[in-house]
């Protein structure tokens, strides 16, 4: 620095003092917890506020509009952990509530021994330049919308890092969806959002919601028809985003609520969990929600969607579990019963029948004779039934001769035609079974429900996925939420990391379609 | 709850069969909470009482345990008088 200086002149305080009052950039000194420890003339012509207002205060109470005060938190946070800045564009609010535009270079300077840093930031007002095509060209449009759009996009991605770090904390979905309605509130600067998932039977749920004005109405778990009149009732249909401004003019419950609570303006946007449509977040406002409204919360949706899917994944599993246990519980529960009231029962009858013939054998050798015969039925049912259990726990045929036959057995033993299409490969034993149990439960089913005269087994290898698919021609109209029956074959597919689907429209029969991996 | 026509000879053997076959099914019966046998032996007359937690638990059992007493009343070779169900509408059992 000192081979610069021409002889004589000192940089030195009274120099800053010179160049901070003549200078036409703003410069501004912060500590770092944002409190302005120097404010120079060119800050004060800017924004109208003086230094004795803004001096030992927060920047945020004065100059950093609340918009960005966030962003304003987050970059001192970040200067002062790395000592590294960089340049930053922002805006200040003047006092008369009207918006500068300014670019700032920053630079941390070293504080008096033992005390804390500084940071040194000049700015350039840009707000009133008449040719910004230097700065055109390196944000390629108008700079203000650019800004505007690159804050917006910084906001949106600190807003689903949020909630992908709720996500990975293995937060429950209900706080995972209560953090992308107060999210999307807040992203989207509306009064009110909700999070609501479709229930397959033309209502939806609130799982998440988030109201800055303490609204009673659409609380948590809380459930209410979809119909053309809400937004989130149109998005069911379209799968795109819906917007309602007039809830004046639309007939029903919800929006005369909507009414009463003082919202004019809502938009919903769907959430898409896996290639399905799982359901939406919806926006409320008292004003009229800004026309770009629907693609903001069109994206944002798109985006937490994934987040959405990961906890439902996390949800489903757990509950996936929870049954998995319950079943093997009730399957156990359910072979002690058979075995209890059938050849147990059978074997002690058998018990007395040879007591009885014995004493018989003297004096009433006939009846003897009748008792022996009655004995000998009793064991011959006794076996076929312990036969009967051993095969419903694991088919010998299966083992032995493989898929193909053991279906044909199974099929034969029950009251429809079976017809079975299936290549005569083995296959690995667990693969083989659990194809087994989904095979046989839904045949079970198509017998129990279906009315069904014939069903069709078809079993196809394809590369590394086993292919069944089990249909029949009787009434259809199964329905996956009933019973544990569907859910049961749905969990054992997906334990072997299958899938499992249900097709069935009412009288058009039912198809249960599997797909099993070969390498697990 | 059976009622039985019996005889000492016929008294010890039904009490074995009862004890040592019938019984240990009966325990491991849905519902079934116990079984009292009373008799008297001048009148050559035995009653049998099973109790049941309720009706329906009484409906699942009831055609194998019927079963089961038919046959070890004629192994023992008593006679059958009669079956009855009764409501148990008092019960203060001190052990």
């Amino acid at each position: 620095m000192a081979e610069t200086e021409t002889p004589g002149f000192v940089l030195g305080d009274e120099f800053a003092k010179v160049l901070t009052e003549t200078t036409k950039s703003l410069i501004c000194v912060l500590d770092r917890h944002g409190r302005i420890l120097f404010f120079n003339d060119a800050c004060e012509r800017a924004t109208g506020f003086s230094r004795n207002e803004v001096l030992g205060r927060d920047a945020r109470e004065f100059v950093i509009p609340p918009e960005e005060a966030d962003a304003f938190g987050e970059v001192l946070a970040y200067i002062w952990k790395t000592g590294h800045s960089s340049p930053q564009v922002g805006h200040w609010a003047a006092k008369d509530g009207g918006r500068r535009l300014i670019a700032w270079s920053n630079k941390l300077m070293e504080g008096a021994q033992g005390e804390d840093s500084y940071l040194v930031t000049t700015g350039i007002d840009l707000t009133n330049r008449a040719s910004l095509a230097e700065e055109e060209r390196a944000l390629g449009g108008d700079p203000e919308a650019k800004l505007a759009e690159v804050g917006q996009l910084a906001q949106e991605q600190r807003a689903l890092r949020r909630i992908a770090t709720l996500v990975a904390s293995e937060a429950t979905p209900e706080r995972v969806f209560t953090a992308v309605s107060e999210e999307s509130a807040r992203v989207l600067e509306v009064n009110a959002s909700a999070v609501l998932r479709y229930e397959g039977d033309d209502t939806v749920t609130i799982v998440g919601r988030y109201d800055r004005d303490g609204i009673d109405a659409f609380q948590l778990g809380s459930r209410f028809p979809v119909d053309q009149n809400t937004t989130v009732g149109r998005v069911l249909y379209s799968h795109v985003p819906e917007r309602i401004d007039d809830f004046a003019s639309l007939p029903g419950d919800l929006p005369k609520l909507m009414l009463r609570i003082g919202y004019r303006s809502t938009v919903s946007a769907p959430i898409d969990v896996a290639g399905i449509l799982w359901g939406a977040i919806t926006i409320a406002s008292v004003d009229i929600l800004a026309a770009e409204s629907e693609a903001r919360l069109g994206a944002f949706a798109e985006l937490a969607s994934l987040a959405v899917a990961s906890a439902q994944a996390r949800d489903d599993l757990r509950s996936s579990r929870a049954r998995i246990v319950r079943a093997g519980d009730d399957q156990r529960r359910k072979l002690e019963r058979n075995l209890h009231d059938g050849a147990q029962q059978r074997l002690v009858s058998l018990a007395l029948q040879l007591r009885l013939a014995k004493a018989q054998l003297k004096t009433n050798p006939e009846g003897a004779a009748t008792s022996l015969q009655a004995a000998t039925d009793e064991l011959d049912l006794a076996l076929e039934e312990l036969r009967e259990l051993a095969r419903g726990l694991h088919p010998g045929a299966l083992t032995q001769h493989g898929l193909p036959n053991a279906v044909a057995v199974l099929g034969g033993r029950l009251p429809i035609d079976v017809q079975i299409d299936a290549p005569e490969d083995r296959f690995p034993d667990n693969v083989e079974a659990t194809a087994y149990y989904i095979i046989s439960e839904a045949l079970t089913n198509v017998v129990k429900h279906a009315r069904a005269n014939c069903a069709n087994v078809k079993i196809r290898r394809d590369g590394d996925i086993l292919r069944l698919q089990v249909t029949d021609d009787g009434r259809g109209g199964a329905d996956p939420a009933a019973g544990s029956g569907i859910l049961g074959l749905r969990d054992r597919a997906e334990a072997s990391g299958g899938t499992l689907f249900v097709v069935s429209p009412p009288s058009k029969g039912t198809t249960v379609t599997a797909q099993l991996p070969l390498d697990v | 709850m059976h009622t039985l026509q019996t005889s000492d000879e016929v008294h010890d053997r039904g009490l074995e069969l009862v004890r040592d076959q019938i019984l240990p099914w009966l325990r491991d019966s849905t519902g079934f909470r116990g079984l009292i046998r009373l008799d008297n032996r001048s009148a050559g007359r035995t009653l049998v009482v099973t109790l049941w937690a309720d009706e329906d638990a009484l409906r699942a059992s009831a055609e194998a345990a019927e079963r089961l007493t038919a046959l070890a009343t004629d192994t023992s070779g008593a006679t059958r008088e009669g079956l009855e169900e009764f409501d148990v509408t008092f019960f203060d059992l001190q052990v």
